[in-house]
């Protein structure tokens, strides 16, 4: 093992951290309940003017990068540290993408940012970037530190974690394309 | 029962002392902040097409400030304790000793404990004074020291901002949570110290930012920020948004680190049947606070962008009743977030003085989860003024019916008293009084459900009486208690009886001169919101002020008696109470790790008499005392 590999983690210690992790994503769905509610209070009207093609692009890279950080996390579960690492730079340049494509669409949006309709998207699509800006953000940082340390079978919970929140943001991309794109 | 076993006090430390020179973490804080600040409101302005001033724009207010908060938590020790090892470098941050690590970035649960509970104290003494400005204010039907309503109307606001954001909310979670919940579940830490670390220094930032609103302009909203009003003050608003952002992120914080603590971290044989009452308190708490504090961030960020982008969710080309849904869904349940520990903290301290058995503990267990869940769905008794006839019966129904939990806890704490041979000690006196200024705070809430007398006194001080028994009454007496409670395990010191009863009945009896002459004054004919009202109700002001103002001289009577006690009182013993709970197992006060060895916990903490068993399968080692 090399001299700089991380300490294994207690399992009953990663059980907590996950179940505790897995509250605070329960916790930020009442974000985007909110916003949900907003959405048909206020802006009960039907889609309109949105470029469904660069939805979709952007919620599929979204759970590209999630599914390249499930990978990631396999690959540090299986002591295969330059693997992680590969993995993770393909969740950080797709979940880029991802927020370039949202981008796109607010700078092609053919609807009034004034209205109602509009005022949700953006609040809303704005919201689930600032989720995959923390994300990548969080990726950014465990590939770092990957390159200081060794993450290994027993303990990559700094890997398992961003990806987890990357997997959710993804998850909470779909619900926010169903919401602003279909319904 | 076995007794702790005395040790001296203090040892010798292994840990590295700071290099000679550094800055201290806290002004190195508000130094980065400052920096910060300046520079990202320069970039902003420089950058902002839409400036409305050429030193600040609301946007540049809002992007300076997120960065100045971010700058003083790195500040004071995160960027060497987190920010660092988040990117794979060595921790270098050494905590202070002594007094100094109470002014930098700490880990120790104790010392965010007593954090905590400092500057929350803090956020008590500025709302406090700007409440004696208030009440000062109110002495004569016309405006004196404020000089216009909308001055009068923001002081209002900032009193109970930081009232409720930082002091009901922050006081018992993040302070007595932090420290006791480890020491009263046999753990030495919380599960996720940095989390903690952190969070307890978004709360001067909170405060402060709360505090410094006018800057901005005045805000005439109060603590509600209803909208279409908001919409149209100036830009004072956003610092209470930003200011309510950070307290609430910080309580959000703890709730996540002691939620996942209290099902992780507890001792062996610690099972949910035997958990401490405090704990069950905080633990419902915490869940009340991991679901309804990320809706208000929310809302208060959607309010934000309203103001910045613009948007029109909640002014009046939107819906500003869907703002108050969004805010009393939070709001009510706020009042349980607040209350749910002081009604814990009387099943806690009253078994131990009356040395009697906890009656209906699982009733009263039960009465907290109830009060939880029920807490969600009374929310529009808020707003009976607003809501269709249809939608009045089922909120009045419910708020009558979370009656029946919150009289659970009341009732187990009433079986408990009855018959025991209770110790009239000072801890013991404020529970009571919590007990009695509930009671008339829940009468009173009653009357309030009621939709036709709702319509008649809504927006009167009668309302106002009627939260201020909740909470002052409710929460703050019982955080006395609890302080005098755990005095010795705080300070291996006691207080003065003498002292503590006298404090205890002066503040007892300048409350129920001010607040129960809201009730007089609302049914009077006194609204809520206003700094000038008619001649008539002059007497009645003039009395409840000067109640008030003995009523703030008894606050800093009690703060002064447990400062002197905290470093002068006489030594206590290791467990002069006698009490059952783990927290008491340990030396007083409680050493740098709480428990040498896991304590394995062999029968529930509450019950008292000849034949009570010992709670304790094996009596630890007992480490040396080292916090002072």
């Amino acid at each position: 093992m090399a001299s700089n590999a991380l300490a294994p983690v207690p399992e009953g210690t990663l059980r907590a951290h996950r179940a505790a992790f897995g509250l605070f994503l329960a916790s930020q769905v009442v974000v985007f309940v909110v916003l949900a509610s907003v959405r048909f209070l206020i802006a009960q009207e039907s889609v309109a003017g949105v470029n469904q093609l660069l939805g979709i692009v952007a919620v599929a890279l979204a759970l590209v990068a999630a599914y390249a950080g499930i990978r990631a996390r396999a690959a540090a579960a299986r002591d295969l540290p330059l693997d992680c690492d590969r993995r993770l730079g393909t969740a950080l340049v797709a979940g880029a993408l991802a927020m370039a494509a949202m981008f796109a669409q607010w700078i092609v949006l053919g609807v009034a940012p004034g209205s109602h309709y509009g005022e949700v998207f953006y609040a809303m699509s704005g919201t689930w970037l600032v989720y995959l800006l923390i994300g990548l953000f969080l990726v950014l940082a465990a590939r770092s530190r990957g390159r200081r340390v060794v993450y290994t079978a027993a303990n990559h919970w700094d890997v398992e974690a961003p990806t987890l929140f990357l997997s959710w943001t993804a998850l909470i991309g779909v619900v926010v394309y169903i919401l602003l794109y279909l319904i | 029962m076995a007794r702790a076993v005395a040790v001296p006090k203090r040892a010798p430390t292994t840990q590295p002392l700071p290099r000679p020179g550094t800055m201290a973490p806290v002004l190195r804080g508000l130094l980065w902040a400052g920096i910060a600040f300046v520079v990202f409101n320069a970039l902003t302005l420089a950058v902002d097409p839409s400036t409305q001033s050429p030193y600040m724009s609301e946007p540049s207010a809002t992007v300076a400030w997120l960065a100045a908060m971010f700058a003083w938590l790195l500040g004071i020790g995160g960027y060497e304790a987190v920010a660092r090892p988040l990117f794979g470098s060595a921790a270098t941050w050494r905590e202070a000793p002594g007094w100094r690590r109470y002014f930098g970035y700490s880990t120790e649960h104790k010392t965010i404990g007593l954090q905590y509970m400092l500057m929350s104290a803090g956020g008590f003494l500025v709302a406090g004074m700007v409440a004696m400005a208030m009440r000062y204010e109110l002495m004569t039907p016309y405006l004196t020291i404020f000089g216009t309503s909308s001055n009068y109307l923001n002081a209002v606001g900032i009193h109970g901002s930081i009232m409720m954001f930082s002091v009901a909310t922050v006081f018992m979670v993040g302070g007595l949570g932090n420290y006791f919940v480890p020491l009263m579940i046999g753990a030495n830490r919380t599960l996720f110290p940095k989390l903690s670390g952190l969070s307890v220094w978004l709360v001067p930032v909170g405060i402060l930012t709360i505090a410094m609103s006018p800057l901005l302009g005045v805000w005439t909203t109060g603590w509600r920020g209803y909208q279409p009003l908001a919409g149209s003050d100036p830009g004072g608003i956003i610092y209470y948004y930003l200011g309510v952002f950070a307290l609430t992120l910080s309580s959000f914080m703890v709730a996540l680190n002691l939620t996942a603590t209290i099902i992780y971290e507890r001792a062996p044989g610690l099972t949910w049947n035997r958990l401490p009452m405090f704990v069950w308190g905080i633990l419902t708490v915490s869940l009340l606070n991991i679901i309804w504090l990320p809706e208000i961030q929310i809302t208060f960020l959607l309010n934000l962008f309203e103001r910045l982008v613009p948007f029109n969710f909640f002014n009046a080309y939107g819906s500003p009743a869907m703002y108050m849904d969004l805010f009393w869904l939070f709001g009510h349940p706020e009042v349980y977030i607040v209350v749910v520990p002081a009604l814990a903290i009387w099943n806690e301290i009253l078994p131990v003085m009356g040395k009697k058995s906890l009656f209906a503990r699982p009733v009263a267990v039960l009465g907290l989860v109830f009060v939880m869940l029920l807490s969600g769905l009374v929310w529009a008794h808020h707003m009976f003024t607003n809501v269709r006839y249809t939608e009045q019966l089922p909120f009045s129904f419910f708020t009558e019916m979370i009656s029946i939990p919150t009289g659970f806890a009341y009732l187990a704490a009433l079986g408990t008293i009855w018959r025991s041979h209770l110790r009239i000690t000072t801890p013991t006196l404020l529970v009571l009084m919590s007990m009695f200024n509930f009671l008339i705070g829940g009468l009173t809430g009653l009357f309030l459900a009621d939709v036709p007398v709702n319509l008649q006194i809504h927006n009167t001080f009668f309302v106002v009486g009627h939260f201020h028994y909740t909470i002052i009454g409710g929460m703050v007496f019982s955080s006395f208690a609890a302080l005098f409670y755990w005095l010795p395990k705080f300070s291996g010191r006691m207080f003065s009886e003498l002292w503590g009863k006298v404090g205890a009945i002066w503040i007892f009896v300048a409350f129920n001169a001010t607040f129960m002459n809201f009730f007089v004054l609302g049914l009077r004919g006194m609204n809520r919101w206003v700094g000038v009202y008619p001649a008539y109700l002059a007497n009645e002001n003039l009395i409840t002020s000067i109640a008030a103002f003995v009523l703030g001289a008894g606050f800093l009577f009690n703060a002064a008696h447990l400062a002197w006690a905290w470093y002068r009182g006489r030594k206590a013993g290791e467990n002069p109470w006698g009490a059952h709970t783990l927290e008491w197992q340990t030396a007083s006060p409680a050493p740098a790790t709480n428990f040498a060895e896991p304590p394995l916990v062999a029968a529930g903490f509450y019950t008292y008499g000849d034949d009570a068993p010992d709670v304790l399968w094996s009596r630890p080692a007992v480490q040396p005392s080292t916090f002072d």
